[in-house]
């Protein structure tokens, strides 16, 4: 039995007291708990930014990469090993700005992984600018007079994308989050979370108390996920009133499940040493 | 028809518009050469577009080994006007010019006032329509044709293009045999012109491979044990991507065509990390958008291997042309100091074994390497004897297996070890749980930003490089022991070089070449002894700026004497190089 205390990892976190960051490691560790999952089988991948430091804080395999990139190495990661647990772990900025083509062709490809993006409407490790997600006139140290751009919808492109897991959670209430990671998790294909997350140093408008003015859980609403329609619809959903909860969610078939190679089980099991020389004979 | 002289070797061209059928008949007559015991190195030129514009495929064959090409063309074989214009000044005065009249009539000394050599014509259209033929099928009856005028046995081309066509639709042989004997029996029964140029088979030669360099790259890398292959289409690394495609069932590959150059390298990375062998292909501008991930892969210490196959640049330069000005970019690609292996193969073979070396080297010593090849040796083909495969053997260095790991009770991914190089465990394992970690970091790989463990990380990792030196291979000497003049070059120029040298020493000028591989590491103490000893070096490069000798000053403090350098996008002709050689020599 895999425990949360077991998933504890020596690296003390160093982000701000009080970072929506906290909550959101205790869920990926609950999360992998109580579903049991072996750490050994489990790899953590992250980007660059607060969020990204996060496999240093769990006990599992991580690999904490370059900013922007954490989808494309899970990918090729998961695909080479298909044994293994994959969750990705990403920010506003690195999932939307400068990974925003990965994070389109993940989802529409459907790896199967978890996505969670911790997303602050804020850059914070570079001490606070401005984000993708940061809502129009929103004031940053690069946006002194309000932002001038309309702000990225990840949901909505996640269901746009073809996503077959879209989510959103809120890390003032970790134990609805912690149910949404497991979700997704266990979700066959990719599992995305996108996940409210105040900055509590940088960000003074997206506050807990913000968030939780707004948020509300669609579950409660009797909204059911199997209609991509209205979950297009309920993914504009922005500003008095946030959504939280699954807004998507179907069965297709994941990344991997149409290439010839992987059919032979998992392409690490497989052996190196192979016979080339039949192919050599056709240049003959 | 008339008799002619046999002929040691041969340049044949064939020309016309994008969508001719120049690249396939080019490879069919190639092979008919090289089925029947010759030697043969072929060069494509074409522009970047995918109907019209100006396509030759040139093709020059030996009964020796071939390793430049010639400007000079002794036949060839124009689909349209504009080859003929074109090419009109490099054909040989013996030469002959095989022409479609089928457009409008010509008058050759109007039309084509430099032509050396004689104009063959032939009805390439009305024979194709006679045989009910596809317009396209014009190029198979000028092969077949061509086949007569060189006096070379039609039986070798029917052979090739059953072989080619055959096994996709036997109709599709047939019609094209016919039409290419068509072609040969209009040259023999109907044609005024004689046999001028015969090159024979040779009996008994030993069986050839005809392929390309990116065959051979492809092939090292399968027989080095690669699983993954990801990249965005680039001229020319593209065809490494199709042959891939290709065999992703037979071989067991995944293969994968990504959003762009960066989700190659880093999708390929992530497979590395989990103990598949990948490696990802592009030219300069995709290497550029891969650089951050060669630092990326040095500080994890993930083995990854890039093949650079270099164009014509900055920018997009010239798309599907000839060039090596990217030694220096590969020498130094990504922010920071790292160990990094860059190595530039000459020819096909070089290709094949190098390739799977850097597999091994890559995962040995979990460092990126970085392949070099370029236009001509990507795309262009060369007879080869098949590779001797005894005594290839995988190597993945330091990988721990389950019951190694069991072994070490504190184990740590990153362990400062004699060698720089520690102990590998694979996520999945258990008891080696690791964070790989872009940011420098201690020997868990939990990040750190204490300068004394920076240092000691930081050296740990050039700890590297005192065992890797020592088995880096250094530049090969080709010709005369001693010589008047070296030539000093890399890459793919070992092939033109080859051919100056041979013809320069046949002449009574005594050349030889000394050739580099492996580039970084640089080896100093083996090209030092080599360098000093010649009494006159000449570089020979296609860059503007003489990246080799560049290089050369900063590892050696030993510029080179002279240097011939071509960057007009366009590969360096045996002729051209003899003559600035000599030049350089007086």
């Amino acid at each position: 039995m895999t425990t949360v205390d077991e998933l504890r990892s020596p690296t003390i976190p160093d982000w701000c007291p009080g970072c929506g960051d906290y909550a959101i490691v205790m869920s990926v560790k609950s999360a992998i708990a109580e579903l049991d999952l072996d750490p050994k089988d489990v790899l953590i991948v992250s980007g660059i930014g607060c969020s990204s430091k996060l496999p240093h804080y769990v006990q599992t395999y991580g690999f904490h990469g370059i900013h922007g990139r954490p989808l494309p190495i899970a990918t090729g990661a998961k695909l080479a090993n298909q044994g293994l647990k994959v969750i990705v772990i990403s920010g506003d900025g690195d999932c939307y700005s400068i990974g925003m083509s990965h994070f389109i062709h993940a989802v529409r490809r459907n790896v199967d992984l978890a996505l969670v993006v911790h997303d602050n409407q804020i850059y914070g490790l570079t001490t606070g600018q401005t984000s993708p997600t940061s809502d129009f006139g929103f004031k940053t140290k690069t946006t002194p007079s309000g932002s001038i751009e309309n702000a990225v919808r990840p949901l909505s492109l996640a269901i746009a994308a073809g996503g077959t897991f879209v989510s959103r959670g809120f890390a003032g209430n970790p134990k609805h989050l912690t149910g949404l990671i497991k979700e997704a998790i266990q979700h066959r294909g990719t599992g995305f979370v996108d996940v409210l997350q105040p900055c509590v140093t940088f960000n003074k408008v997206n506050t807990y108390a913000w968030y939780r003015e707004r948020a509300y859980d669609l579950a409660q609403t009797g909204y059911q996920p199997t209609d991509r329609a209205a979950a297009a619809e309920k993914a504009r959903e922005w500003g008095d009133k946030i959504p939280l909860g699954v807004l998507f969610k179907e069965e297709k078939p994941v990344y991997g499940d149409l290439m010839p190679a992987l059919q032979a089980g998992p392409l690490v099991k497989q052996p190196l040493e192979r016979d080339i020389r039949p192919l050599m004979e056709r240049f003959i | 028809m008339t008799d002619g002289q046999s002929s040691r070797s041969l340049s044949i061209m064939i020309g016309g518009e994008a969508g001719y059928g120049i690249m396939t008949s080019g490879e069919i007559l190639a092979r008919c050469f090289s089925r029947g015991g010759l030697q043969v190195q072929t060069d494509v030129e074409y522009p970047s577009l995918i109907r019209g514009g100006h396509n030759t495929y040139q093709i020059c064959v030996s009964e020796k080994e071939v390793f430049g090409l010639a400007r000079r063309v002794d036949v060839l074989i124009a689909l349209n006007d504009r080859t003929v214009r074109e090419h009109q000044s490099e054909m040989a005065p013996d030469g002959q010019v095989l022409f479609d009249l089928y457009e409008k009539p010509i008058d050759p000394k109007k039309d084509f006032p430099d032509l050396k050599g004689e104009l063959v014509p032939v009805p390439l259209s009305d024979i194709v329509k006679e045989k009910e033929g596809d317009k396209v099928m014009r190029n198979t009856v000028a092969i077949g044709a061509c086949m007569a005028l060189i006096d070379y046995p039609l039986s070798s081309l029917e052979d090739v293009l059953r072989s080619t066509f055959g096994k996709k639709d036997a109709e599709v042989a047939n019609l094209n045999i016919a039409a290419s004997k068509a072609g040969f029996d209009f040259i023999v029964e109907k044609s005024k012109c004689s046999v001028r140029k015969r090159i024979e088979p040779i009996q008994g030669a030993p069986k050839r491979m005809l392929l390309t360099g990116n065959d051979a790259i492809s092939l090292g890398a399968l027989q080095g044990g690669l699983r993954w292959y990801s990249a965005y289409p680039m001229t020319p690394a593209s065809s490494i991507l199709h042959f891939m495609a290709a065999h992703e069932k037979d071989m067991g590959l995944v293969v994968r065509q990504t959003e762009d150059e960066i989700a190659a390298a880093t999708m390929a990375i992530g497979a590395n990390h989990v103990g598949v062998r990948g490696m990802c292909a592009t030219s300069g501008g995709g290497f550029c958008l891969m650089a951050e991930s060669v630092g990326l892969a040095a500080m994890t210490e993930t083995p990854m291997v890039y093949v650079l196959c270099q164009r014509p640049g900055p920018s997009t330069g010239l798309a599907t042309r000839h060039d090596q000005a990217d030694l220096q970019f590969a020498l130094d690609a990504s922010q920071g100091d790292f160990v990094r292996v860059v190595l530039a193969p000459g020819d096909p073979a070089e290709a094949f074994y190098h390739t799977f070396n850097a597999l091994n080297l890559a995962e040995r010593y979990q460092i990126p390497v970085i392949v070099i090849s370029d236009r001509v040796l990507s795309e262009g083909f060369r007879t080869t004897l098949p590779f001797d495969l005894d005594g290839m053997m995988i190597d993945r260095g330091k990988l721990l297996s389950d019951e190694q790991l069991a072994q070490i009770p504190d184990y740590r991914r990153f362990e400062i070890t004699d060698d720089g190089v520690s102990p590998r465990s694979l996520p999945g394992m258990k008891g080696g749980i690791f964070v790989a970690n872009g940011d420098d970091h201690y020997e868990t790989g939990e990040t750190n930003e204490d300068p004394e463990i920076r240092t000691m990380m930081m050296d740990k990792r050039f700890k590297k490089l005192t065992k890797l030196i020592d088995e880096i291979p250094g530049p090969k000497m080709y010709g005369p022991a001693d010589a008047d003049a070296t030539l000093v070059s890399w890459g793919s120029s070992k092939g033109p070089c080859m051919a100056a040298m041979n013809a320069l020493n046949e002449k009574g000028t005594s050349v030889n070449l000394l050739h580099f591989i492996y580039l970084k590491p640089f080896p100093r103490h083996l090209a030092v002894e080599q360098l000093k000893k010649a009494r006159l070096t000449i570089g020979v490069e296609c860059n503007r700026t003489s990246q080799l000798d560049r290089l050369l000053r900063e590892e050696l403090k030993l510029g080179l004497d002279k240097k011939i350098r071509k960057y007009d996008g366009r590969p360096i002709f045996t002729e051209w190089l003899v003559e600035k050689i000599e030049e350089a020599m007086r």
